[in-house]
């Protein structure tokens, strides 16, 4: 479950300060999925970063997973962001020198050996449900885009977060790839029972969701699709 | 993530496997800085050995004489040069001096507080001869490596038996050189002089004439010393303090010097130091061997300092490049749920553990090197007579310190780096910006 309750950020750009979010509310139930779109800059990124425990500089309340996590010190953000939140980004954020599935592993990378063996496992099974079979060892460079955010997504489900951010997922895919990545998504959501909040350009994209927000001068306005 | 120590080395493990070329040249510029400290450990402490333990020992250079500065005595206490009353050599300084570490033993040196002549000498010379004496008390231990302690012991009042005394070996050198064969008298060895005895009157002399008080006695020469002083007989203190008990009794017992024996060289100089505290003057050998030693220790210092500093640096630079290559990693793990803390942990982990081989490597370099020039150097110096046998030392300071020096180094240069590496924005690195 995600809440929201007069949420602001401001930004000071020179002389001036821009206030990207404006007393947001938002409120999402565990399992349902929900959309935002908006222009680029519109604060899309902002809103899923405060609500990943990333970005801790706003206004308002904000409760994940049923933790406020205004006043909470680093190692319990830490500890929520790794066991509640799963992040997917539109660049992937894979890294080039680890296999994928070493890149599935990373949120486990300070865990105790038999920790790292039973996630290893799941790793490996989450690697095959994405279609990934026999390619757990490859480098990122020798993936496709699309692989390559199947081993992101694969990654973000690992340790079967309760909430999943995932920014612009398709973004840099084409609309076919990016069709079947949503598909893969929503099985495995159906599968693991996570909320999903998606930050998107893509008004296809956001059709698939339960709930669809625009994000616009900072207020956050219900949209219904055409 | 609150890392356990198995999990933080297994990340450790990890990271080394990945970059092992990287670290592996950190690791080198340690161990040429930690090689470069224990050569120069190895091969110094080695030379102080040579030179403090094998060649200043067979000198009495472990011996100091503290005495007090030059100035008029006023009791117990002296008016010096500087205008100041200064201390005297006394029972409490002597005390002072024996709770110096290091120290193994003061001998108080005692001199007569009234006068004395001596006359004999016929049956070795052909006639005998008439002379003031000045008599100074030492405890038997301080001469046992020369005279035999069961002879030079104080007879005790009213006893019949000859008074032994102990003689300057330098004494009998400048009369074996000068005056024998200036008078034509006979030259006798050390050996020789043993047994000889004259008579000695208490509290009478050519100059200054009689006290209240005279006794004639004998006295017998039981051993040359270099140990003594020049100048006069050396007799047992406890006999020197019981002439002066009976002849100077309004004077209280103070002593002309104090020989500090340490129990080596490297001690001299915290004598030197306490005597200076004392208001004492030590001769200016000891001074010498002082800060040789103090000098030598201090170079060492600054040395094993500088390449600390370099290590320092040189670690710095290395994990700082690390650190700028790895934002992306280091911002995807925080947003993934490392803390700073295990960020912080693995690189200061990284950084010991390049310190710990740089280390290891180092040392094992230098102490080979030092073995290779020393092996060298032996040879060269085979045919001298005094070729010192030690000429690498390796001992817990020679490993300890560089292998201490390195990690220090290595965390110091490390956890800046590793600092600001935890302190990373993740939002703002994963969005391309700085953070």
């Amino acid at each position: 479950m995600i809440r929201v309750a007069q949420l602001s950020k401001r930004y000071t750009a020179g002389n001036g300060e821009r206030r990207v979010l404006d007393q947001v509310d938002l409120s999402i139930p565990a399992g349902n999925s929900a959309a935002l779109v908006g222009a680029s800059g519109a604060g899309k990124t902002t809103l899923l970063n405060i609500l990943g425990g990333l970005d801790l500089d706003y206004q308002g309340e904000v409760e994940v997973a049923g933790l406020q996590l205004r006043g909470r010190s680093d190692v319990e953000l830490s500890g929520f962001r790794r066991d509640c939140v799963g992040f997917m980004f539109q660049d992937f954020h894979l890294l080039e020198h680890l296999s994928a599935l070493d890149n599935v592993l990373l949120a486990c990378r300070f865990s105790a050996a038999a920790e790292r063996r039973q996630f290893a496992q799941r790793g490996r099974q989450l690697l095959a449900e994405v279609g990934l079979v026999g390619r757990e060892n490859e480098r990122p460079s020798a993936l496709s885009g699309g692989e390559r955010q199947r081993v992101a997504l694969a990654r973000a489900l690992l340790r079967q977060p309760k909430v999943i951010l995932a920014d612009e997922p398709t973004g840099n895919l084409d609309p076919a790839t990016g069709q079947r990545l949503m598909e893969l998504l929503e099985k495995m959501l159906r599968d693991e029972g996570a909320t999903l909040l998606i930050a998107t350009h893509d008004e296809n994209v956001a059709r698939r969701t339960d709930r669809r927000w625009r994000l616009e001068r900072g207020q956050l306005i219900e949209w219904v699709p055409a | 993530m609150g890392a356990g120590v198995n999990a933080l080395l297994a990340a450790i493990g990890a990271d080394v496997q990945r970059d092992r070329r990287g670290l592996a040249l950190a690791a080198v510029g340690v161990a040429i800085g930690v090689a470069a400290l224990t050569f120069i450990l190895a091969a110094g402490r080695g030379a102080e050995r040579a030179v403090v333990d094998e060649l200043l020992s067979r000198t009495p250079i472990n011996v100091v004489r503290v005495e007090p500065k030059v100035g008029i005595a006023i009791g117990p206490l002296r008016w010096d040069a500087g205008g100041l009353l200064t201390p005297a050599v006394d029972a409490t300084a002597v005390k002072e001096l024996e709770r110096v570490d290091g120290v193994a033993a003061v001998y108080p040196l005692a001199n007569a507080g009234f006068p004395m002549r001596a006359q004999g000498g016929k049956s070795v010379l052909g006639h005998d001869v008439y002379m003031d004496m000045f008599a100074f008390g030492v405890d038997p231990a301080f001469v046992a490596a020369d005279v035999d302690a069961a002879k030079f012991v104080d007879p005790g009042a009213g006893s019949e038996a000859a008074v032994p005394v102990v003689v300057s070996s330098q004494l009998l050198n400048i009369y074996n050189r000068t005056v024998a064969p200036a008078v034509g008298a006979p030259r006798f060895s050390a050996e020789a002089v043993v047994g000889f005895s004259f008579d000695l009157f208490l509290g009478e002399s050519y100059t200054t004439g009689r006290s209240n008080q005279r006794v004639q006695l004998t006295v017998r020469v039981v051993g040359v010393s270099s140990r003594v002083p020049l100048a006069g007989i050396t007799v047992p203190i406890a006999t020197l303090e019981r002439w002066n008990r009976t002849f100077a009794p309004d004077k209280k017992q103070v002593y002309s010097a104090a020989y500090v024996e340490t129990r080596s060289p490297r001690e001299v100089d915290a004598v030197v130091r306490r005597a200076d505290a004392l208001g004492l003057v030590v001769d200016e050998s000891a001074r010498l061997v002082g800060g040789i030693i103090r000098g030598t220790t201090a170079a060492l210092s600054l040395i094993a300092a500088l390449i600390l500093a370099v290590a320092g640096l040189h670690t710095a630079q290395t994990f700082e490049a690390r650190a700028r290559a790895r934002r992306k990693e280091i911002a995807l793990l925080r947003a993934l749920g490392a803390a700073r803390r295990d960020v912080l942990a693995l690189f200061a982990g990284e950084a010991l553990l390049v310190g710990l081989v740089g280390a290891l490597c180092g040392v094992a370099l230098g102490l080979t090197g030092a073995w290779a020039a020393a092996s060298a150097l032996r040879q060269a110096l085979a045919s001298l007579p005094f070729a010192p046998t030690h000429l690498v030392a390796i001992d817990a300071l020679v490993i300890g310190l560089p292998i201490a020096a390195a990690l220090l180094a290595a965390l110091l240069g490390g956890l800046g780096p590793a600092r600001r590496a935890s302190k990373l924005d993740p939002a703002a690195v994963l969005a391309g910006g700085h953070g």
